[in-house]
Parts: structure tokens; C-alpha cells; sequence
């Protein structure tokens, strides 16, 4: 094996969320794959379905009847959420079946929700993938930000453009209050409600130069924190040429108006073999390995194991939810962390915020 | 990061001030596009207000970075100084030299295409070229036209030529880029392509 060396094993610990505000976009769908294909890259990877209430990644990977789920875990039924892995038909790939008895899950209090990111974090895998839900719940911001890399799924319509955006501005408007958590500024509701601000405040960008015009430092600080977030964009559905441009000038757009570099890993086209997949209950790697859409998959998990070569994922310092790691590193569950080698360049611990 | 409105024209259209003008167009298109309002890429994404503004600023700076005498200004106003493209563009500007071939080029004499018709009744590009000393590459850079194409231009190389109609394109632009007469370069060529179209 000629890739092995260089991509071995050794439970770095990334997590990685799909997510991308509407429905239908396919979220799972990578999920599911993107988790196979990094499974035959020789990777341990584990995906979770945080879709709350709309669970349905275990039939994307094949699994009919899951026995156990997370909402065993989160009714404390199971002491830790290793105990809620199942295993999949793919080798080095477990699954974290989401819950099927919705209306105790979909409004996860928030002492649940930390318990389950701190949780998730600590699995022993290579890459953690999160398969969420549609919206910009503040559920589904939150696990998104609790990801060291975020990919959003978008379909060349109109639609799923709008919705791809407004989640990337909800997440972005998010990052940006617990930045100001961290890096508190003083009278800013103050002067955000000043009746001179109030008309010129609409972006997120407005905000920044606001907090510019008196608090150049920390604004600096909040700005090099937010250019920090990793963001990957996929595009999925693509039928014709004339689309395949789309993704590019996304990228463009978002970089230009948010300042936030976006990466584009890929693009999927239609393939009607997809729905087949869908309709036999077979994961799309197995069942037709060698379509076109399957190999952009394959491609995109490939870029993203490029990117251990970058600072990216061992190198987290700069990463969301630290803030509060001073606080959390002397409680108990942290104690507990094995300090093998590699998690010593990881930070450890809870990094969520109230 | 800045934020667009605060962006001179060159940061806007994502230029470097040596630009030239065809990459500006490039640039200029491809946000036009962007953020047009039938543009799905940037539906939703800002208001409509701020699409106006943005549209306007962007058209601003097209019309400014295109016209020479407006980019001076503006580069004086920018940089206190005339911009790089200025002088890069006054030597680049191989087109503007060997337009200029013909009256002032090689001595006084005119260069004829006649002169260069050989016994089959067809002009010998290649004479004709060198007898003004330019050499295929430059007339690859002025014309875009890749050196291959050139030479099977030069050599009548029936099989690499594309169809007539693209051989009477090329032989414009060499006519132009030598500064001759397209229309007399193209009669004396003769037949233009041996390939049917």
C-alpha cells in the first residue's frame, strides 16, 4: 500500500460537521460517504447523526434497524457515548445513530448539548463526522462551531444558494458573539442601540467596523480569530456545465463580502444512480464505486486528508470554545483523558460556551 | 480584510496596478456577472440596496481603469504616482512599435507585401517577417496566437491549420501586428486552406 505511511492512523481527533442551511442538499448523503471513502483511506472515522428528529444517516450507510441510539445516551441510559457506536458493513467505520424518538431531542437543553460535544470530542477516531439537520437553529450553529472544519452542501438552485448563505452568516453572527464573550468589549449594546448606529449596523461586517472605530486591538484579535474559521464548500446536483461555475464565484463572493476564506472541495454531479443507492438502501461507495459522483467523494475526502499538512487540525490554538478551558480543565472528565501523544497537541476539555 | 467600499478600484476588481487592460476587462465581467441581480451566486446574499452601490462602484471602476487619462488621475490620487501598467504598457506595446514598421521601420523603405510574392505566385510569410526582423515569438505575444500555429501559418501546413475562415483570422492579425494590410496579406497568401470547412 503505497498511501500508507503517509496517512496513518493516529486519532487525531478532527471533527469535521456538514451542515448548510436547507434540506434535500445531500448533507447525509456526504456525510455517510465522505465517511466512507475516509474509512478507505485507512482512517478510523466515526459519523454521528445530529440531524435531531430527522435521523436518517443509518440508512444512507446501509444499517436498517440501529438498536441503540444517541437518545440512549442523552437519557443517560449509557454512561459514555463510546457504548452508542455501532458498527457499519465498512471497516473502520462506526456510526453514532441519531435518536427516532423526536420529541424529547429536537430541543436539546444546553447542559445536554455541552455534555455531548465535550463527549463526541473525546472519541477515539480520526476524523468525527457530524451529519446535521437542515436550519439555522441554534442547536445545529452550535455543533457546527464545535467542528474543527465546517462543510456546507449547496445545490446550484436559488434556493439552497439563499439558505447556504444565511447559514454561513448565522454561523458567522454566532462566531462573532461568543468572540465578544471572550473579548468582552464595554457599552457595546450600548453603542450597537446608539439611535447615530443603529442605520448604518446591518452586517456582520458593520459590526466589525464599529467595534474598529474604538477597540482597534481587540478588533484586530476578534478579526484574525474569525478569518481562522475553516470552511469548505461542496457543491452537489450539478446537471449541467454551465453550473460547474458556481462554486467558484461563491468562494468569491464570500471571501469579498465576509472576509472569510472558503475552500471548494468539490463538486458532485447528478448521477441517477444516487437515488438508485438511496432507494436499495446501500451507501453510494459500495453499491456503485466507480460512477463519477463517487469518485468527486473520494476526491473530496482526499483533499481533506491534504489538509493534515497545514496547520490544520493539530494545531487548534486559535480554535472556537477556548475561552472557557481554564475554567473546565480542572474538572473531573478532563482529568480523566488518557495524555497519550497525540492528544498532547490537542487542546483538551470542554470548549463551549453559555 | 477591508470592507468592499472602502477598497480602491484596483482592490476591488481584484487587479494589481500593472494590469492590463484585458485582464481588467476579464476581472471586470466576471464581477459584473457575480453580482448582477439575476446572478444566483449573490442572490439573497446582500441587499438590494448594497447591490446597487456595489454595481455602480464596480462600473466606476471599470470606466476609470480602462481609460488612460482617467487611470492616471486616479493612480496620481491613489499612489501620488503614475501607476506601473503606464510604462510597462509604453514598452509592451509591440503592436504600436510594429504598426509603425511600415513607415519608419527597416530605414525609409516601405516594406510591400509584393515583394515577397515568390514564383508560385504566393507570398513567403516568413521572408516577408524577417526581412522587418521580428521574430514569431513577438508576433505570438501581439497576436496571442500560439508559435505552432505561426509556423504552420508561414509553412501552409494544410494537415495543423484549422478552416479558412480561421486562417483568414490569423492572417489579419499577423497582417495588423507587422503593420500591413490585411487585405493585401490575405489576397497574396493565396488559397487559405486546403481543409473543407
Amino acid at each position: 500500500m503505497t498511501g500508507m505511511p503517509e496517512w496513518q492512523s493516529m486519532f487525531k481527533r478532527c471533527v469535521i460537521a456538514v451542515g448548510g442551511g436547507k434540506g434535500g442538499t445531500g448533507k447525509s448523503l456526504l456525510a455517510a460517504n465522505l465517511g466512507i471513502a475516509l474509512a478507505e483511506l485507512k482512517q478510523h472515522v466515526i459519523v454521528i447523526d445530529l440531524d435531531l428528529g430527522g435521523a436518517n444517516l443509518h440508512t444512507c450507510l446501509g444499517i436498517r434497524y440501529p438498536k441503540i441510539t444517541l437518545g440512549d445516551f442523552l437519557q443517560r441510559k449509557l454512561t459514555s457515548i463510546d457504548k452508542a457506536l455501532l458498527p457499519s458493513p465498512i471497516e473502520n467505520l462506526k456510526l453514532i445513530n441519531g435518536s427516532n424518538d423526536p420529541l424529547e431531542i429536537t430541543s436539546l437543553p444546553y447542559a445536554q448539548k455541552a455534555r455531548l460535544i465535550s463527549q463526541f470530542k473525546r472519541l477515539n477516531a480520526d476524523y468525527i463526522i457530524l451529519d446535521l439537520g437542515a436550519g439555522t437553529s441554534l442547536n445545529v450553529l452550535d455543533f457546527f462551531l464545535s467542528a474543527d472544519y465546517g462543510i456546507v452542501v449547496a445545490t446550484p438552485e436559488p434556493t439552497a444558494i439563499e439558505n447556504v448563505s444565511l447559514f454561513i452568516k448565522c454561523v458567522m453572527m454566532r462566531h462573532l458573539k461568543i468572540l465578544l464573550k471572550q473579548l468582552p468589549i464595554e457599552n457595546l449594546k450600548n453603542r450597537i442601540k446608539d439611535p447615530r448606529n443603529l442605520e448604518t449596523i446591518r452586517t456582520f461586517r458593520d459590526l466589525l467596523r464599529l467595534i474598529r472605530s474604538f477597540e482597534k486591538e481587540t478588533a484586530d484579535k476578534i478579526e484574525s480569530k474569525l478569518e481562522n474559521f475553516k470552511l469548505g464548500l461542496v457543491m452537489n446536483n450539478i446537471r449541467e456545465q454551465s453550473e460547474t461555475k458556481i462554486g467558484d464565484s461563491y468562494k468569491t463572493m464570500i471571501h469579498k463580502c465576509m472576509g472569510i476564506p472558503l475552500d471548494y472541495l468539490g463538486r458532485i454531479y447528478y448521477d441517477d444512480k444516487i437515488p438508485m443507492a438511496v432507494k436499495k438502501i446501500r451507501p453510494l461507495l459500495l453499491e456503485y464505486p466507480n460512477t463519477k459522483a463517487a469518485h468527486a467523494i473520494r476526491l473530496i475526502a482526499k483533499r481533506i486528508l491534504g489538509m493534515d499538512h497545514s496547520p490544520f487540525p493539530l494545531e487548534q490554538g486559535n480554535s472556537l470554545f477556548d475561552w472557557k478551558k481554564k475554567d473546565k480543565d480542572t474538572s473531573p472528565a478532563v482529568q480523566e483523558m488518557p495524555m497519550g501523544k497525540p492528544q498532547k497537541e490537542l487542546p483538551l476539555g470542554v470548549r463551549f460556551y453559555i | 480584510m477591508k470592507n468592499m467600499d472602502e477598497c480602491n478600484y484596483y482592490e476591488l476588481l481584484e487587479v494589481s496596478e500593472e494590469t492590463p487592460k484585458s485582464i481588467i476587462q476579464e476581472a471586470y465581467h466576471s464581477y459584473r456577472t457575480l453580482f448582477d441581480k439575476d446572478s444566483i451566486v449573490s442572490y439573497n446574499f446582500i441587499s438590494e440596496h448594497e447591490r446597487e452601490e456595489l454595481l455602480n462602484r464596480i462600473e466606476n471602476a471599470y470606466e476609470t481603469l480602462m481609460d488612460d487619462q482617467k487611470r492616471i488621475d486616479y493612480d496620481k490620487k491613489v499612489f501620488n504616482r503614475i501607476g506601473r501598467w503606464y510604462h510597462s504598457a509604453a514598452e509592451g506595446s509591440m503592436q504600436e512599435k510594429y504598426c509603425s514598421a511600415k513607415t519608419h521601420g527597416k530605414g525609409t523603405e516601405e516594406v510591400r507585401c509584393e515583394d515577397f510574392i515568390e514564383e508560385n505566385g504566393r507570398i513567403s510569410l516568413k521572408k516577408l517577417r524577417e526581412s522587418m526582423g521580428v521574430t514569431l515569438e513577438k508576433i505570438s505575444m501581439i497576436t496571442k496566437i500560439r508559435v505552432p500555429m505561426l509556423l504552420a501559418l508561414e509553412e501552409r501546413d494544410s494537415v495543423k491549420l484549422p478552416s479558412a475562415v480561421y486562417v483568414k483570422g490569423y492572417l489579419k492579425s499577423y497582417a495588423r501586428a507587422l503593420g500591413l494590410d490585411p487585405e493585401k496579406l490575405i489576397q497574396a497568401y493565396g488559397p487559405l486552406s486546403l481543409r473543407r470547412s
